[in-house]
């Protein structure tokens, strides 16, 4: 009996002490990202998803975006509107991939044929708008739009561009299997669930990364993320809560690192039923809530309060459109007006996949607000699948919502399209006019029309309340003191980027 | 025996029927996942077109037959998810649920057990006492809480254990515990009272009038009779232990199918869904046909006809 205690006893020690010599670490070399959901698939071709930061790593793209979302020469090296509809990129000619292939026109022409390959389609909707393509030299090529697409030299930055062997190969699990591109880093390996490490491309056209290896390890608990940032074992974490900031600052082995954010937070009236059909209750919604506080009070300040959907740093964006103030007696009127004299009940559809961990509270706070002009709105809390479902294609979603749309190319275009136009099977708005407004900015190759464009559009859509635009969140990131990065405002993690802190620059 | 085992594996074949039956019925009762693969930008038509490559158009009776012939070819589909056979993904990720839940077990009983007979043998003493608290609060802690409480002990503050990932066996060790307390906490309870039972018996009692030594005495009288109970309830718990790696694996990181299981549900893959829980579902039989013919061992009034 004893004897059995002793040894289970043992047992436990050796486990123990055999750790102790096996204790995690990173070297100076290397430099660990912790990722909440590692990517699904490493083809170049398909929607990057999660799998966006070890494909930006592996792959470039035909431009690429800085930190500040400017658009930069990448795998070309300069690109012109030839005439409306096509767009002329020419092409590095010093650029081989990391089997030692020759990176060429043909290369991309190629590439776009398998991402666009009917049979087997994997391009992201962005690339819906090409037509044809044609290798105009070795080191040009054309792409060719249905209609005029002013954000083509934006697009391109996510044309990921793999060798012609494996591109040509119909065998399309290659890409997961062994993946190769032009970027930065090379694969290593991908245990799936677990981790994908990288080494540097010492070759690489932009100069060698400062980093030999890189490994992107999925850490799916928010608190295991910061455990593991704490002891050394991960360099960098993403959407760091904001009660956490304090005890990472004095922690002495990190800090935190803020950007704007590029989700735009919004709560949906659903203007095809009641109440919300009735343009002045959406109003009175958006004077009954005073956003401010609730930013100050629940996210620590991390937020924009916004008028619409478009950042100021977005092009087109409308200075003089301005939010809707914190008018709780204006919003009474307007309900009295349309008939809701005596208040109205709601149910408000909310989901933890929606507007980060904070969002409860916050939906707490716009459910009290509501309530003190009068309409009693009770919060529905589901899963994200469930949310999406029942807003994209049953259609029964209760008339007030949260949801969430992402800018992309610091323009209005995608956001807009997403959230305000009709012919998707997804939108249940129905306004023509928008409609025809959100086509020609779209399709127009004139800036300076096009800004004057949206400039509009942002007052029309103040005016027709469809959302509530409550705010774009700060990201939040948790860096080592080893490491230098600056976030970037796509919300992305580069780790080109990355450098020792006070080391060797690239 | 081997009549037995048969038997027994046919009787496991109405439970994987049901198992998969509803689970297919209650992931189609909530709805379709094509608002989870499509893009919103996507045209009405886009949409008829997938829900039409995907079979959703079709009655729910046509699906789940096209399903079964499907599935008894032993195709369970592709993950919309992964874009791979479901079954596929899950086999690749089954090893580290099943080598954590077995790490788990090891824990439970090895410290379970002697736990367990110890506080039988020295009732009313301080051990007695001890094994009743540690039990008590083995049962009581949520293993996620226990987790993060393991995480900041062991590999904050001590840093003697790495936090998260798989690897050696030192990246067993806490999320072994973490799963496997609260089994150990009632394995620990049952063998205390089946001991205290078996030890007032009159076979034990005369076994100490031959003069035995006290070791002889608990181990080859008292524990293998109280071990019956105990081994049964290893058996059940093993379902909790594979529903607690769910959780487990993701506060670990732990690449294992349990954490598959809950992305997959998340993204409404429901051919990855089914893959795992019929994977799991089978795990779960094993275990309990395994338990089945240790009675033998242990016991050898039990004899399998």
């Amino acid at each position: 009996m004893r004897r059995l205690i002793v040894v289970s006893f043992l047992i436990l020690l050796g486990i123990c002490s055999f750790s102790v010599l096996g204790s995690a670490g990173t070297s100076d070399q290397e430099f660990v990202v912790a990722i909440t959901v590692l990517g699904d698939h490493f083809d170049p071709h398909r929607p990057p998803g999660n799998a966006a930061y070890p494909l930006m790593a592996v792959f470039d793209g035909l431009t690429r975006l800085n930190t500040d979302g400017e658009l930069c020469p990448s795998l070309a090296q300069s690109w012109e509107a030839v005439d409306e509809t096509t767009w002329r990129f020419h092409l590095r000619n010093d650029v081989s991939f990391h089997n030692g292939e020759q990176f060429t026109a043909e290369v991309v022409k190629q590439n776009i044929a398998r991402m666009l390959d009917p049979k087997e389609p994997r391009a992201s909707y962005f690339f819906s708008s090409i037509v044809s393509y044609g290798v105009v030299d070795d080191y040009t090529i054309d792409v060719v739009t249905v209609r005029p697409d002013p954000l083509m030299p934006y697009k391109v930055s996510g044309l990921f561009v793999g060798p012609a062997s494996m591109v040509g190969n119909p065998k399309s699990d290659q890409f997961n299997a062994h993946p190769v591109g032009t970027g930065p880093f090379e694969f290593v390996e991908w245990i799936k669930g677990e981790r994908i490490v990288l080494r540097a491309n010492k070759t690489y056209f932009r100069g060698a990364p400062a980093f030999s290896r890189v490994v992107f390890r999925e850490i799916p608990d928010a608190s295991s993320q910061i455990a593991e940032l704490l002891v050394g074992g991960v360099d960098i974490i993403e959407q760091v809560r904001s009660e956490f900031i304090a005890k990472i600052e004095a922690s002495g082995v990190a800090h935190i690192a803020v950007a704007p954010g590029a989700q735009n937070q919004v709560v949906g009236l659903r203007p095809d039923i009641a109440p919300f059909s009735d343009k002045r209750v959406r109003q009175a919604v958006n004077y009954a809530l005073d956003i401010e506080s609730i930013i100050s009070a629940i996210l620590g300040g991390y937020a924009h309060h916004q008028a619409t959907p478009i950042h100021p740093s977005d092009f087109g964006f409308n200075p003089d459109v301005l939010p809707y103030p914190y008018d709780p007696a204006k919003a009474r009127e307007l309900l009295a007006e349309a008939g809701y004299k005596d208040g109205l009940k709601v149910d408000f559809a909310i989901s933890s996949g929606v507007g980060g961990s904070s969002y409860a509270e916050v939906a707490q706070a716009i459910a009290f607000q509501l309530g003190e002009v009068g309409i009693q709105a009770s919060i529905v809390s589901m899963d994200f699948a469930t949310l999406r479902q029942r807003l994209y294609t049953d259609k029964s979603i209760s008339p007030m919502y949260c949801w969430n749309w992402k800018t992309w190319f610091n323009d209005p275009d995608i956001v807009m399209f997403g959230l305000y136009y009709s012919d998707t099977y997804s939108n249940m708005i129905d306004d023509p006019t928008l409609d025809a407004m959100i086509l020609d900015a779209r399709f127009c190759m004139d800036a300076e029309k096009r800004s004057a464009l949206y400039k509009e559009l942002q007052a029309l859509i103040r005016e027709e309340a469809y959302y509530v635009p409550l705010y774009y969140l700060e990201n939040i990131y948790a860096v080592s003191n080893r490491i230098s990065w600056t976030p970037r405002v796509d919300e992305r993690i580069y780790v080109y980027d990355a450098v020792p802190a006070g080391g060797v620059g690239k | 025996m081997t009549k037995f085992v048969i038997r027994r594996l046919l009787q496991c074949i109405p439970a994987l029927f049901g198992v998969v039956c509803v689970v297919f019925i209650m992931t189609h009762a909530i709805g379709n996942p094509i608002a989870a693969l499509l893009p919103p930008e996507a045209s009405e038509e886009q949409y008829h077109q997938l829900e039409e490559a995907l079979g959703f158009d079709k009655p729910l009776g046509q699906q789940f037959i096209g399903y079964w012939r499907n599935a008894l070819r032993g195709d369970f589909g592709s993950s919309y998810w992964l874009n791979q056979p479901a079954l596929g993904i899950v086999l690749q990720r089954l090893p580290a649920t099943i080598e954590l839940a077995l790490a788990a077990l090891l824990i439970a009983i090895v410290l379970g057990i002697p736990a367990g007979i110890c506080a039988a043998v020295k009732r009313n003493s301080v051990v007695s006492t001890a094994v009743s608290v540690v039990s008590v609060l083995g049962m009581s802690m949520p293993d996620f809480w226990l987790g993060m409480i393991l995480i900041l002990w062991f590999g904050v503050s001590l840093r003697w254990l790495p936090i998260s990932g798989r690897g050696g066996v030192e990246h067993l060790v806490l999320p072994a515990c973490a799963l496997g307390i609260r089994m150990m906490a009632i394995l620990a309870r049952l063998m205390r009272a089946d001991m205290l039972d078996v030890l007032s018996q009159d076979y034990v009692r005369t076994a100490w009038a031959k003069g035995l030594r006290r070791s002889v005495v608990v181990s080859k009288h008292a524990v293998r009779n109280a071990l019956i109970p105990t081994i049964t309830m290893i058996g059940l718990q093993f379902g909790a232990l594979i529903g607690g790696a769910v959780v487990v694996e993701s506060v670990f990181g732990w690449p294992g199918a349990g954490r598959l299981l809950l992305q997959a549900i998340e993204r409404r893959d429901y051919p990855l869904i089914q893959a795992a829980a019929l994977v799991l579902a089978i795990a779960f039989l094993a275990i309990n046909l395994l338990v089945d013919l240790v009675y033998g061992f242990v016991d050898p009034r039990i004899r399998y006809e």
